[in-house]
């Protein structure tokens, strides 16, 4: 799995277990955040609470305005980890927090680190930190993951 | 809509009625389509040809488009944000307020943690369903509402072929706006009662 030049990845290269190593660092990617993206975060998910769309309610809600929803943060981590895991790589676990909000006018950055590997029976998995990071509001949605990846002896 | 007042809420009372009761079994009105997974992916910038191209999907691993895990399966396991279906459990009136039907005092939503196991790829084409049952309710404040109610539901989705594809832990805060919680702070003062 190699990255062809400044982000691009290729897709149809595999990831194998055994090139892993605890420590590594996904580097991830950016994501500035306009009200273009706002708008396909609601056409991406289909969420309709109004909290994601309608300045009015956000604030009668006690929110300072709309925010990004919980459809757009599981993509974002979970385009972070398909990125990465290659042509065979199966996300099998992917769990996080709100801990802050992501607003129009930041930018946001995916990212991960491999905190572990282990065999459990024929499956070669991968554990990861993940995080989303906002330029003005730090850490807003840390979480973790398992990835499943093929072993060269496969 | 809600706006039940704190000191009205039995708590216990809703925990006895509704942990562990089935809500929903809801099931995917259309199968899984291209469109809703290019969308999805354009919403965070995945160019991943395994969910956009169906000619190197083909060649890959899965022999076909598949959902990327992160998309919410509940996108096709229920009958879709419109028009409603009552049947489904997914009425308007429940999908805004979120709260599942679960008695609160407050009546505005926002998601706290999620947990996804994602178990078989799901395959254009596939129909799913899903069984959402609530697994936790209990109090927690935040700084809008001292009286925020914790909502927990477990979600287990399936396929065409009543296989499990996803299970989802997912945790919902349901609270008062700032307006409800001035409206009963004025009600404890005429009452002398302490919400």
């Amino acid at each position: 799995m190699t990255e062809k030049h400044s982000g691009e990845i290729d897709y149809l290269a595999e990831r194998f277990w055994e090139d892993v190593s605890v420590g590594d660092e996904l580097a991830g990617f950016n994501k500035n955040l306009d009200w273009t993206e706002m708008a396909l975060q609601v056409s991406g998910s289909q969420d309709w609470n109004r909290v994601h769309h309608d300045v009015d309610y956000a604030r009668d809600s006690g929110m300072p305005g709309i925010f990004y929803n919980t459809g757009w943060t599981t993509g974002m981590l979970g385009r972070l980890l398909t990125d990465w895991a290659g042509r065979s790589g199966w996300v099998e676990k992917l769990s996080f927090q709100m801990r802050g909000m992501n607003f129009s006018g930041t930018s946001v950055r995916a990212y991960a680190n491999v905190t572990g590997k282990r065999l459990e029976g024929d499956r070669a998995l991968v554990d990861l930190d993940i995080f989303l990071e906002n330029d003005q509001a730090g850490v807003t949605s840390p979480g973790k993951a398992t990835v499943r990846l093929p072993m060269k002896n496969q | 809509m809600s706006n039940t007042h704190p000191d009205d809420y039995d708590l216990d009372a809703v925990r006895a009625e509704w942990i562990g009761r089935l809500i929903s079994e809801a099931k995917g009105r259309y199968p899984v389509e291209f469109d809703p997974i290019r969308r999805h992916c354009h919403m965070v910038g995945d160019l991943n040809p395994a969910f956009l191209d169906p000619d190197v999907a083909a060649e890959g691993p899965y022999a076909g488009v598949i959902m990327p895990p992160s998309m919410l399966p509940a996108y096709f396991a229920a009958s879709g944000p419109w028009p409603p279906n009552e049947a489904s459990g997914t009425d308007a009136e429940t999908t805004a307020v979120f709260s599942f039907g679960v008695p609160t005092p407050g009546d505005r939503g926002i998601n706290m943690e999620v947990q996804w196991e994602f178990l078989e790829p799901v395959r254009v084409g596939d129909r799913l369903r899903l069984e959402l049952r609530i697994a936790d309710v209990f109090k927690k404040p935040i700084k809008l509402d001292p009286h925020a109610i914790w909502i927990v539901t477990e979600t287990t989705f399936f396929n065409q072929h009543e296989r499990e594809v996803a299970r989802w832990r997912n945790t919902m805060l349901i609270h008062r706006s700032p307006e409800q919680v001035s409206r009963d702070a004025e009600r404890d003062v005429q009452t002398g009662e302490g919400a």
